[in-house]
């Protein structure tokens, strides 16, 4: 009996393990843009030290394009992005535009004080 | 994946095999003395500016004012990929046409049929894009033997096998980390291949280096910024400045062979803050002279002393012999983005002459006349920590730009393109300006401002009275380079995607069409059996993109008139056979 019993969890366990991934993949993959409820925030907002650090990255990448306030590009001071696409935008670029993709040169984090900077600056610099 | 890798290997061979039928695929290679030779060459298009000095000037005289309005499209082909704009100039060669598209990718196409014979596609490392600019874009490639060159975006010089556009050889000019980028057409000289780099606005140290056209060997460097003791040195202060001092060389120089002498543009000095490095600033904003055999810098003018307005002085010098004031100079003449247009004397370095280009200039209250030195206007250069100053006429994309004009030598006439705009610029305080490799290097932030209901212009000048002959305005920025012909007809385009056919003579628009996406590149024209064409990239991308936003696009549109193409089939066959099963029940 004790190796019925083994015989017959084997295939439970599998099936807990593959439902265990399926619910991290299904986390990990869930869409950017989701239910109300789901909205990704910036963390930052509003916290001075990462409006600072924000300011710092944004004179050492984003001001060549979108200048003190929209120098040649958009006028991020004045974008009407949500956080998350914000964030989607930084990370995966424009395509089509000048914007690049920054995944690999900015992390989630130097985005969000970049975020919490312009939000905390509605006139530019 | 393995799927599409069959039938991209299945394309490759198909390609292969057209290379290695079509009478193209065996077209005569290109020697030193035939890129000596170019302007002679009348029918063909060798290298960026048509020949060494540079004038974009055809001896093709098929198309003329009288008959433009009947120039017809060919054939037109897409660059496909991202659409990341095209800013290049085609080369064409016994009956092929070869340049570069977006992310310096190269295609070689049958002039006849509009056929791609082959096409090279780098692959960029992760993150590369951030790194850019002003876009994915490149400039154009050089061609000389049996070998066509490419500068990749990513400091990577490549030799492409003419024929079948397999890589020869390939050598790493710098690390694209650190903020060095290449996106110009490299200019060949004997054995010698100069390339020049990008990255001004990133701490670079500017420097043109030269490379064994048949091996890719580095022969030399030369920085322009000088080392301590340098000749110029004294010229920076005394600190590690000179490291972080820009003055890069993206633009693609000239060649005097009488004298062995190449001219070179170089760019602004970095960081943008000059109160970041008091003095002159040399060679930022020059204009060089310089022995290719060496690197040895002859001697350099520079139009912008300690820039704090992003003048870079890379516009390729034009070089033309000209009798002024009834003096015969042997001058080089350029476009400056500080908003004047200059003839120096190019055996000395001596200033000729400055005129206006842009109205209402005031970052200086004239040129010397003597020595071509400005005035500045202290009020017009902003002060680390101090107020922002504005507006500053001409703004940072400049009075003119990469842009090409065209010089017609019957007429002593020059064409340029220019644009009327002004900005702001705020200089940080000093403590907020940190050099990390790779991160932008400015010390100043900025606005681009419209000036007034038009923006762009195309000016034809004539050069020893001084003058502009006539002027066309645009509501949009000009950002495509001219092309004069012999016919009297000018060629360029414009944001909106129209290819313009202009009377040289009077600025009349001949004839236009509209291509579907911003022109930012540069016409070319050339003859194949007995008949004169017109070809030019049609892409909005880079830089232009920030002004106006037309359809993406990417193609390459090709024009004669009354033209016919020969479409054949054997193309189509090769592909068919290779790509696509036949059926059998």
């Amino acid at each position: 009996m004790p190796a019925i019993v083994r015989a017959s969890s084997r295939p439970a366990a599998a099936v807990s393990l593959l439902l265990l991934i399926g619910a991290v993949s299904l986390w990990v993959l869930r869409p950017l843009t989701g239910r109300a409820d789901d909205t990704v925030t910036d963390p930052y907002l509003g916290q001075p030290a990462a409006i600072d650090a924000g300011e710092q990255i944004y004179r050492e990448h984003c001001i060549i394009c979108h200048g003190r306030a929209g120098g040649r590009g958009p006028d991020l001071f004045a974008v009407t992005l949500t956080d998350e696409e914000f964030l989607d935008t930084v990370l995966h670029g424009r395509p089509g535009t000048v914007m690049p993709a920054f995944s690999t040169t900015l992390s989630r984090d130097d985005i969000w004080k970049v975020r919490a900077f312009v939000k905390a600056t509605p006139k530019g610099l | 994946m393995r799927a599409i890798s069959k039938r991209l290997s299945l394309v490759a061979m198909a390609a292969a095999a057209i290379a290695f039928i079509s009478p193209h695929g065996r077209a005569a290679p290109v020697t030193a003395d035939d890129l000596l030779n170019a302007q002679n060459n009348a029918g063909e298009w060798l290298m960026y500016g048509r020949d060494y000095r540079n004038w974009r000037y055809s001896p093709l005289d098929q198309i003329t004012p009288e008959n433009a309005a009947q120039l017809k499209p060919v054939w037109a082909m897409s660059t496909g990929g991202k659409f990341g704009g095209l800013e290049a100039t085609p080369l064409f060669h016994d009956g092929v046409l070869y340049f570069s598209a977006d992310y310096a990718r190269v295609f070689a196409v049958d002039a006849r049929t509009g056929t791609i014979l082959w096409h090279y596609e780098p692959e960029y490392g992760t993150g590369f894009d951030a790194m850019l600019c002003c876009g994915p874009i490149s400039r154009g490639v050089a061609i000389k033997g049996d070998l066509v060159y490419v500068a990749r975006l990513d400091a990577v010089l490549v030799a492409l096998n003419r024929t079948n556009g397999k890589i020869v050889w390939q050598q790493k000019i710098d690390d694209w980390k650190r903020g060095v980028t290449t996106n110009s057409a490299p200019l060949i000289v004997g054995n010698h291949l100069i390339i020049g780099v990008s990255g001004g606005e990133y701490g670079v140290r500017g420097y043109l280096k030269s490379y064994d056209t048949e091996t890719g060997a580095l022969q030399w460097t030369t920085y322009t910024v000088p080392a301590p003791g340098e000749p110029g040195s004294d010229t920076w202060p005394k600190d590690d400045s000179w490291k972080t001092g820009g003055a890069p060389t993206w633009l693609t120089g000239s060649y005097d062979a009488a004298t062995n002498t190449l001219y070179w543009g170089t760019g602004n000095p970095g960081p943008w803050a000059a109160g970041q490095r008091p003095g002159d600033n040399l060679w930022s904003d020059c204009t060089l002279a310089i022995d290719p055999d060496t690197g040895k810098i002859k001697w350099g003018f520079q139009y912008t002393p300690n820039d704090a307005w992003d003048y870079d002085a890379m516009a390729t010098p034009i070089l033309i012999d000209i009798t002024i004031g009834g003096k015969p100079i042997k001058a080089a003449a350029l476009a400056n983005r500080n908003g004047f247009f200059y003839v120096i004397d190019r055996s000395s370095g001596k200033f000729v002459y400055a005129m206006p280009l842009v109205q209402g200039i005031n970052w200086t209250t004239g040129i010397d006349p003597v020595t071509g030195r400005p005035s500045e206007v202290a009020a017009m250069k902003p002060k680390q920590g101090g107020p922002t100053v504005q507006p500053i006429i001409p703004g940072l994309e400049g009075g003119t730009n990469w842009f090409p004009p065209a010089y017609d030598p019957t007429t002593g006439t020059m064409f340029v393109g220019q644009n009327q705009w002004g900005m702001g610029l705020t200089a940080w305080e000093k403590k907020k300006l940190v050099y990390k490799p790779g991160d932008l290097y400015m010390g100043v932030d900025y606005q681009m401002y419209r000036m007034g209901d038009t923006i762009g212009r195309i000016k034809a000048i004539d050069v020893a009275n001084k003058k502009v002959i006539w002027e066309i305005q645009s509501p949009l920025p000009v950002f495509a380079g001219m092309l004069a012909t012999k016919g009297g007809v000018l060629f360029t385009g414009d944001q909106r995607g129209r290819l313009l056919a202009i009377d040289q003579k009077t600025g009349k628009l001949l004839w236009n069409f509209q291509t579907g996406s911003g022109i930012n590149a540069s016409p070319i024209t050339y003859e194949l059996d007995g008949k004169q064409y017109v070809a030019i990239l049609s892409g909005l991308g880079g830089d232009p993109s920030f002004y106006y936003s037309a359809p993406k696009g990417g193609m390459l549109w090709v024009f004669a008139i009354d033209g016919k193409v020969d479409e054949g089939n054997l193309y189509n066959q090769e592909v068919i056979q290779n790509a696509l099963p036949v059926y059998k029940p």
